[in-house]
């Protein structure tokens, strides 16, 4: 990548280097949202019928632990994602110039 | 005609227009050449409540609220495993096309998805192609919603079909094209707050009905064991249940124009990352209480209600008194109507702004351009009511293919475009004809190979053909790259 940046002598606007580290954090913490919910939900109910389930404040344990658990924990980790590494940076482009002329103009 | 129902609809139907009303008193003072940024992106002012609310509501629609229920209420909880895979959906969505989307789009000046891909991927079938592709599946989206929606509420409320029809179209496309964004993400945040209370309501109520969440599973053991297993006792693979919730209901969403245009309209950074916290705690509450009360419903109505669609509306007629009743039957049709004015919109800036003023050339004076948007999307919902009112033979057909179609167009497109440099043109063009036409084939001929959903075929064979055909073609062009990652020179 940083080869056609470097050929063609562009050199990154800073913000769009941490915005893709942003985007990987993001795809990184829904897999492993998914991951941590299939697996959970799966190796409670594998090989047990619904009368041998476990249940925690009445629900099914999987539904509790793989999904409720899972999903608000989501929920904090996301938060504590955006507070550690997630930036604000202005949104304006950086040149007038480089800003295109209104739609109809 | 029950009007317990019908009147609480009304009114919230009005409340509706009035908000139309006040979009478009924004709009009558925004200076003219403001006219298109304020007509679709409330000129990128939205702050991280409404972003959250009117992002979650576009997404959540009768599918979530009445379609999947429904699946939940014959098959059980192995719904809401497959549909728990939509809460971190909105999250990913502004995560992953993020600030450096908002930036390009402020830099082109774009309030339209085929508009920055156009700019990062020069080529008529990527702008207009993608934008008719875009209007031909959301218009027949639209439509099933609305028939579906119309349907349900000639059972409940007993008003003919073609009525309630009219009374739902009729608003929605008034305070669309009078109001444009503003009206509709204000429209969203009402329909949101409805949503909110009609779940939180309905939890409520049909858990006192067994008088506990342990008695209601007991009630569910005891009508069908299998309705509380998590893949209705091994009917779907786990490959299945993956791909149908995390590919289909989670990546495909980048690939949903009425959700990713959100990403290019709020105000700042922070307004950002508080609407990525606080629309996943929307798609939680809204997911997994609909999902719940889809299989839970067994508890209220027994298990032999014949047309599983009517399952809902009709365990809140059930549980609730009348007039409390015609409020939280709203939550439905507000998560339709939420979900139709955003496609509607974005089918308008399509048409408009992609095809005939960016592909066809066509030069417009800034209030002839005003007149073109309202009334393009006049037009376009008087075409999607006439074809809920007589529905087109090939709908149903069209509509089963629209999200995954949608999905295998532009979701490699987008996010490779926005990430990968060496992505082309051409890569991009085989990925937008790859896409649709593998998710065709496949749905068509051989559903769900192995277990897997058809959209995460579709979506690995647009990536394929977008890498395989850039990497084997001449690497974009220098305007291009320093567009999508350049700094300008102090």
């Amino acid at each position: 990548m940083a080869n056609l940046l470097k050929d063609y002598q562009v050199e990154e606007d800073s913000r769009y280097a941490w915005c893709f580290t942003e985007a990987k954090i993001a795809l990184f913490l829904f897999v492993v949202c998914g991951a941590v919910s299939l697996t959970v939900t799966y190796a409670m109910t594998a090989g047990r019928q619904p009368r041998e389930y476990d249940f925690v404040f009445g629900l099914p344990a999987y539904l509790f632990w793989g999904i409720v658990v899972t999903d608000l924990g989501f929920v904090v980790a996301t938060a504590l994602a955006l507070r550690l590494w997630y930036r604000d940076m202005p949104l304006d482009p950086a040149d007038p110039a480089d800003h295109a002329p209104p739609e109809d103009a | 005609m029950r009007w317990n129902i019908v009147v609480p609809f009304v009114i919230y139907i009005v409340a509706n227009l009035l908000v139309g009303v006040y979009g478009q008193r924004v709009l009558a003072r925004t200076a003219k050449e403001r006219f298109v940024g304020e007509y679709y992106g409330a000129g990128r002012d939205l702050g991280a409540i409404i972003l959250a609310f009117t992002l979650t509501t576009s997404l959540v629609s009768a599918g979530t609220f009445i379609g999947t229920p429904a699946l939940g209420y014959s098959e059980g909880f192995v719904w809401l495993v497959i549909v728990s895979a939509q809460i971190p959906a909105a999250f990913l969505v502004l995560g992953m096309l993020g600030k450096k989307f908002a930036i390009i789009a402020r830099k082109l000046d774009a309030y339209t998805v085929p508009k920055v891909l156009v700019a990062r991927f020069p080529h008529p079938l990527v702008g207009a192609g993608s934008a008719v592709l875009m209007v031909v599946f959301l218009a027949s989206y639209m439509s099933a919603q609305f028939i579906g929606g119309s349907r349900i509420f000639e059972t409940m409320s007993g008003v003919p079909y073609h009525v309630g029809l009219m009374m739902m179209v009729f608003t929605t496309v008034i305070y669309t094209a009078i109001g444009g964004y503003r009206a509709v993400v204000l429209t969203d945040t009402l329909q949101g707050a409805v949503m909110l209370f009609g779940v939180i309501a309905l939890f409520l109520a049909i858990i006192s009905h067994s008088a506990g969440i342990a008695p209601l599973m007991d009630r569910l053991v005891a009508i069908n064991p299998k309705l509380i297993t998590p893949d209705f006792d091994q009917h779907y693979s786990w490959a299945t249940i993956t791909t149908m919730g995390w590919v289909l209901l989670g990546i495909a969403l980048l690939g949903l124009p009425h959700g990713v245009v959100r990403a290019m309209t709020f105000k700042n950074s922070r307004a950002m990352h508080g609407a990525m916290v606080l629309s996943t705690g929307l798609m939680f509450l809204f997911t997994f209480i609909m999902l719940f009360s889809g299989t839970a419903a067994n508890t209220v109505l027994g298990p032999g209600v014949s047309v599983p669609d009517t399952v809902i509306p009709r365990t809140i007629v059930a549980l609730f008194p009348p007039v409390i009743a015609g409020v939280v039957l709203a939550a439905p049709f507000a998560a339709i109507m939420s979900t139709v004015s955003s496609m509607l919109l974005v089918c308008v800036s399509g048409l408009v702004s992609d095809v005939y003023v960016d592909a066809l050339g066509k030069q417009l004076s800034f209030s002839g351009r005003a007149t073109l948007d309202r009334v393009m999307t006049f037009v376009l919902g008087l075409i999607v009511f006439v074809m809920a009112l007589v529905p087109p033979p090939f709908l149903q057909g069209i509509v089963f293919y629209a999200i995954g179609g949608l999905a295998s167009c532009f979701v490699v497109p987008l996010v490779f475009g926005l990430y990968w440099p060496r992505a082309n043109t051409s890569g991009a063009v085989a990925a937008i004809a790859a896409g649709p036409a593998t998710y065709f084939v496949v749905a068509t001929f051989f559903p769900k190979p192995l277990g897997v959903h058809d959209v995460a075929w579709s979506i690995a064979a647009a990536a394929v053909a977008m890498v395989g055909v850039s990497l084997v073609t001449k690497r974009p062009s220098h305007e291009v790259i320093r567009r999508f990652w350049g700094k300008v020179a102090d």
